[in-house]
This record gives structure tokens, sequence and C-alpha cells, in this order.
């Protein structure tokens, strides 16, 4: 302690006599510092010059840069008429090949994924017997879950691919409303929109709409009516009822589109919710004498259910093959070409028999998607 | 009650017995209690008064979270008092109600008769059904019942009464054999016949096990009854099961919370009702 206290005053002491030493320095040192100031102005003068120089020569390097990225720019958007020209080639083109045999995934490792009901399974099976006959290395992930998790799948690379609907892809992934009645023009808004803000490919464009709709027994009276007509029996016929499952009533692209565009509502007391599955048994005996239904459920050829026409009110969805961009540019157009093909001969009623199959004839969605396939003459 | 028809028939054996009938040694216990009679009420009942204060508060808790959460359409339409809530408040109460009714029905009749020596050797394979009606899974009871019934209330009532016989059904029968034996012997030695027996001592002494059966059913049935709506009973399963399918926590909460809710509740009246069926006696 001492030893410190001593040391202490030492390194004090010293510093004191520099201070001082420093202080009476200074009368000594007059020229020297007029010296120090004209090197330094010098050396200002120099840097000034020098920065100047800098700046000019770079800005006409980026005046250059610049018309040369316009030019860019407007030739692009020349090529296509919305600015994204990939998106329209992809739809407008039929690029489906006559044969399986003729694409070529081999060396790929694809993992597929689907949302967990029927025509799901039915499309993902498409997909893996298609991919496994063209050489990919294919993972079997069906029946992944619901819609978030396939998604949140997909773009944080866990699965390749799976079919999305356009109306979900524009109302739930991109959170938008008014989603358009045009399904070429709805698919290309969500490809767009999708690819710019989130880096995801629609590839392919399904004939058949898997929407909202309304059935009947095939028996009922109140057959061969459209939505208008079918909101003006319910409420001329306080006996009719109207069952629908739990989400439906609530949903912004569910009842109330129908109640807005024919101007009326379904009594409370003829409303029944029941659960999804039983409302197709219900409505074919009778119990129900509408129900809310898919429009390419298989349950409705396998009952004979007829469909209420629908000019055009409940939303649409067509599937697309979604995947990562990454995903997609490893083999552009084999994507393009597989999905136009497995979609092209896939109507409502094509869509239907295929879920029929798997619901009411108890056939694995593998099996039926190979037969489905053969028969096409594609494997 | 049974004071009173006890002090009779003392009176009426002991004919030159002196005027004066002593007065029961128990009855000094009410006068002990001093104050006036709202403070006694208060003080005796005291456990009552928590229930609606939890109830109360949790109505306003969740009326308070409603008003601060961010609110998209599927919201406002799945919780829209009027179309969705009330009703579906209506149809659960009305579901567990009758249900319980058919319960007590059921179980309380079959469980003093299974305690009566003459059936008692049937009490074994008829709590062994009751016992099999709540180890189904109370949604495939109700998959079941819509099979044979179809669907509506009525299917769930049937249903969930099924799904409840076994803590009333064993209540009623272990409530019934608790009885002190010593107590119906005095019953039978005053001159009660079997059936005033029953109905004066073994009943009201049972009265506070059955009930406890009675609220434990209650308690399930207002769960259960959240399943109705898959077989088109309606109640605040739709709520809940909108909730669910949405991915909406706020229409999920508030169906569950509601539930919850209407369970305390009914649990609270079944209490009232039990205070005021309890024999004072006891």
């Amino acid at each position: 302690m001492r030893f410190k206290r001593e040391h202490k005053r030492l390194v004090a002491a010293v510093a004191a006599l520099a201070l001082v030493a420093a202080a009476c320095g200074d009368d000594d040192s007059d020229s020297a510092a007029d010296e120090a100031e004209s090197a330094v102005t010098e050396a200002v003068d120099e840097a000034e010059s020098a920065v100047t120089e800098a700046v000019d020569e770079a800005e006409s390097d980026t005046s250059e840069a610049v018309d040369e990225a316009e030019t860019d720019t407007s030739e692009a958007m020349d090529e296509g008429s919305s600015g994204d020209y990939e998106c329209e080639t992809a739809l407008d083109e039929d690029d489906s090949v006559a044969s399986i045999s003729e694409l070529d995934f081999s060396g790929l490792d694809i993992n597929v994924g689907s949302k967990n009901f029927t025509e799901q399974y039915v499309l993902a099976a498409l997909a893996i017997v298609a991919l496994e006959e063209a050489g990919a290395n294919v993972t079997n992930n069906i029946d992944l879950g619901g819609t978030t998790v396939n998604r949140d799948a997909m773009t944080s690379g866990e699965i390749d691919t799976y079919w999305e609907y356009n109306g979900t892809g524009w109302t739930v992934h991109l959170a938008r409303e008014d989603p358009s009645f045009d399904k070429e023009e709805l698919t290309n808004n969500v490809c767009v929109t999708d690819l710019e803000e989130n880096g995801v490919r629609w590839i392919g464009l399904s004939p058949f709409n898997d929407t909202y709709g309304f059935a009947t027994a095939g028996d009922s009276p109140a057959a061969g009516l459209d939505l208008q007509g079918m909101m003006e029996y319910v409420n001329e016929n306080s006996d009719a009822t109207v069952c629908m499952e739990e989400e439906y009533p609530v949903r912004p692209d569910g009842l109330v589109l129908v109640e807005e565009a024919t101007g009326l509502t379904i009594p409370q007391s003829q409303q029944s919710i029941l659960e999804s599955g039983v409302i197709y048994e219900e409505t074919s005996n009778g119990n129900c004498t509408f129900g809310e239904i898919f429009t390419t459920d298989g349950r409705i050829p396998a009952l004979g259910l007829e469909v209420v026409e629908d000019p055009g009110i409940h939303i649409l969805y067509n599937t697309s093959l979604t995947m990562t961009d990454d995903v997609y540019q490893e083999a552009p157009d084999q994507w393009e070409a597989l999905a136009d093909t497995l979609l092209a001969g896939l109507d409502n009623d094509t869509m239907a028999e295929l879920n029929r199959q798997v619901d009411a004839d108890g056939e694995d969605p593998l099996d039926v998607a190979r037969n489905y396939l053969t028969e096409q003459g594609l494997i | 009650m049974t004071q009173a028809s006890t002090r009779e028939d003392v009176a009426a054996v002991d004919q030159d017995a002196s005027e004066e009938v002593p007065r029961p040694v128990f009855a000094d216990l009410d006068e002990e209690k001093k104050g006036p009679i709202a403070f006694r009420l208060v003080r005796t009942n005291a456990g009552l008064f928590v229930t609606p204060l939890i109830v109360v508060a949790g109505a306003v808790a969740l009326y308070a979270y409603y008003q601060s959460a961010d609110k998209i359409f599927q919201d406002e339409r799945a919780l829209d008092w009027e179309t969705q809530l009330q009703p579906q408040l209506e149809q659960h109460i009305s579901i567990t109600i009758w249900a319980t009714v058919f319960t007590i029905l059921i179980a309380v009749p079959l469980g003093i008769l299974l305690t009566r020596p003459r059936y008692r050797r049937y009490g074994s394979p008829i709590l062994a059904v009751a016992t099999s009606g709540q180890a189904i899974p109370a949604f495939g009871l109700l998959v079941l019942s819509f099979a044979w019934l179809g669907r509506g209330p009525w299917t769930v009532i049937w249903a969930l009464s099924l799904f409840t016989l076994l803590p009333v059904l064993r209540n009623t029968m272990v409530g019934l054999e608790q009885v002190d034996k010593s107590v119906i012997e005095a019953g039978r030695g005053m001159g009660l016949t079997k059936r005033q027996t029953l109905l004066q001592i073994e009943i009201p002494l049972a009265i506070p096990v059955i009930l406890a059966g009675v609220r434990t059913a209650l308690i399930i049935t207002v769960g259960m009854a959240a399943l109705a709506y898959l077989i088109g009973g309606g109640g605040l399963g739709i709520t809940i099961g909108a909730g669910l399918a949405l991915s909406r926590d706020l229409v999920l909460i508030t169906g569950a919370a509601m539930t919850a809710l209407v369970a305390l509740t009914i649990d609270w009246v079944a209490a009232l009702i039990e205070k005021a069926l309890r024999p004072s006696g006891l």
C-alpha cells in the first residue's frame, strides 16, 4: 500500500513538471506554429481540389448508370403489359405434354405437401406419381395440415410445393379484398403480387373451381334452382332448412356474399349448424332442404346431390402449384409443363369423380392418381 | 319438519307425560347465533357470495377484452349478440337443464330402488351400464345418438343424460346407504312405515350427497353441451368451433369463457337449491 502511494506521488510530480515545461515551451514555438499553419492550409487546398475532381467524376458515372437503367426498365416494361411478363406467360401458354416421360426431374429431391381434405390428397398424389415417373426423388407429405401449416412449410423450405387456391391466396395469404371473378385475372394478380412480395410462384390454373355452394337432394322439390331462387324458396317455405358448417355463416367469403347478392337473408329458425361431413348425408335424405357443400366434393356424385346454380357469387377457388422461386428455378420449364399437364383434364365433374373414388369407394389417393394418369395415357 | 312430527308422535304416545314437551336439545343451536337476521344470513352463507362475484368479474373482463381487441369481419359476425351469442346461450342452458332433469328423473328413483333390499342384487349390472355411459367419449356418444335419433337438441339431451347418469346414480345409492342405520331404526321404532322412513328420514339425510352428484352432473353437462352443435344441437359450441375453424382467438376465447361462466352460474344456482333443500337439522 505504502509503495503504491509513493508511486502515485511520483507520477503526479512528473505530470506537473511536464505541464510546466509545456507552458514554458509555448513562447519558443511561435515560428514552428506558423510553419505548421501554412502546411495545413496547403494540405487542405489540395484535398479540396481532389474532392471536387472525384465528385465530378462520380456525378458523370452516376448519370450514365441511371440512363442505362432507364432504358433497361422501359425495355422490360414493354415486353410485359403489367410489368411482370413471367406470370402472364405461364398462364397463357399451354405447356402440357402428351406423356410424363417427356418430363425430366431426375436428380431433384422434391417434397410435396397437402392440406387435410380429400381433394388435396388427390392433387398431391397426382404430383407425386408424375414426379416419380419423371425421375425425381419424392418425399410424400400428404395431409400435412391446414392452409397455414402448408403455406408456412413451403415458404420456410420444409416442403417444396403444394397446391393452393387462388381465392385463398388473394384473401388469406395476401390479405387483399375484392378478388376478381375472372379466374385468369385473379390467378395472374395473385401470381404477380405473391412473386413480388413473397418470392412465391403460382404455376398452372385448374379448370375446376372448388368453392362454396349449396345442394339439394336429387329428388327434392327444391332442385334445379339458382342461388336467388334458393333464397326466395327458403323465405317462402318456413319448413325449409338450410344446413351449414360453423365457419360459413361468419366468413367474409361465405353467407354474406349470397345475402348481399340476392338481397335476402335466411331466417335464424331455418338455419342449422352441423358438422361439415354430416351435411351431405342430411341433405341427401331430405332432413336439410339445402346443405352448404363444396362444389367438387366426392359425395355430390356419390349421393346424387343437385348443386344449386351459382351465377358467380362465391369467390373462385381454382388451384395452382405453389413453390418458392428457388424451387421453381431448379427446373422452370419442367414445372410449367407438369402443372399444365396434370390440370388439363380436371374440370368440376372429373375432380368430383376422383374425390368420390377416395371418399365413397375408400380407395387410396395414390392409387386413384395412378389410375387416372394411366387412363389419360400420361404414364 | 322432522322435529315437529317427532314431537307430535312423542306427545301422542306419552299421553300422561307432562304437558310441556321438552324441546329437543339441538333446537338451541340456532339461537346461539347472535345478531340481526341479515347478518346471520350473510355470515352463514358467505361462501355463496363468492361465485356470483367471480362470474360478474369474469363477464366484465370478457367484455373489456372484446372491446379492446382488433376485430375483423369474421369476429363481428361470429360474436353478434342477437343472431349468434344470445340464441346459442339460450340453447346451451336449455340443453343443460333438460339433460340434468332427465338424469335426475331416471337416476334418483333408480338409485332408491337399487338400495331397497329386494332389488339390491341388480345394483352391480345397472351401475356397470351407467359407468359405460360415461366411459364412452362424449363425442362418440353424440355421434351414436345421432345415428339412432337424428340431429337436433333433443338427441343431444338424451345423449347427455345417459352420459351423466353415473354420478347421480352412484351418489344416490351411496347417499342412501350411508344414512345411519340407528336413525332408521329409531324411525321404525316410532311407528313410521317403510315408506315414511324413506321419505322422511332416508331421503332428507341423503340429499346432500345426492345433490353433490347432481352438481357434478351439471358441470359435466355444461361442458359437453359445447359439442352439441356438431349434430345440429346449437349451443355455445358453435362459437368455439367457429373460432377454431377461422383461427380467431377472440372468437374462440369468447365462446370458451362464456361456457365457463355458464358453468359457474349453474353450479351456483345448484348450490342455492342445495342450501334450500338441506334439512335444517344437519
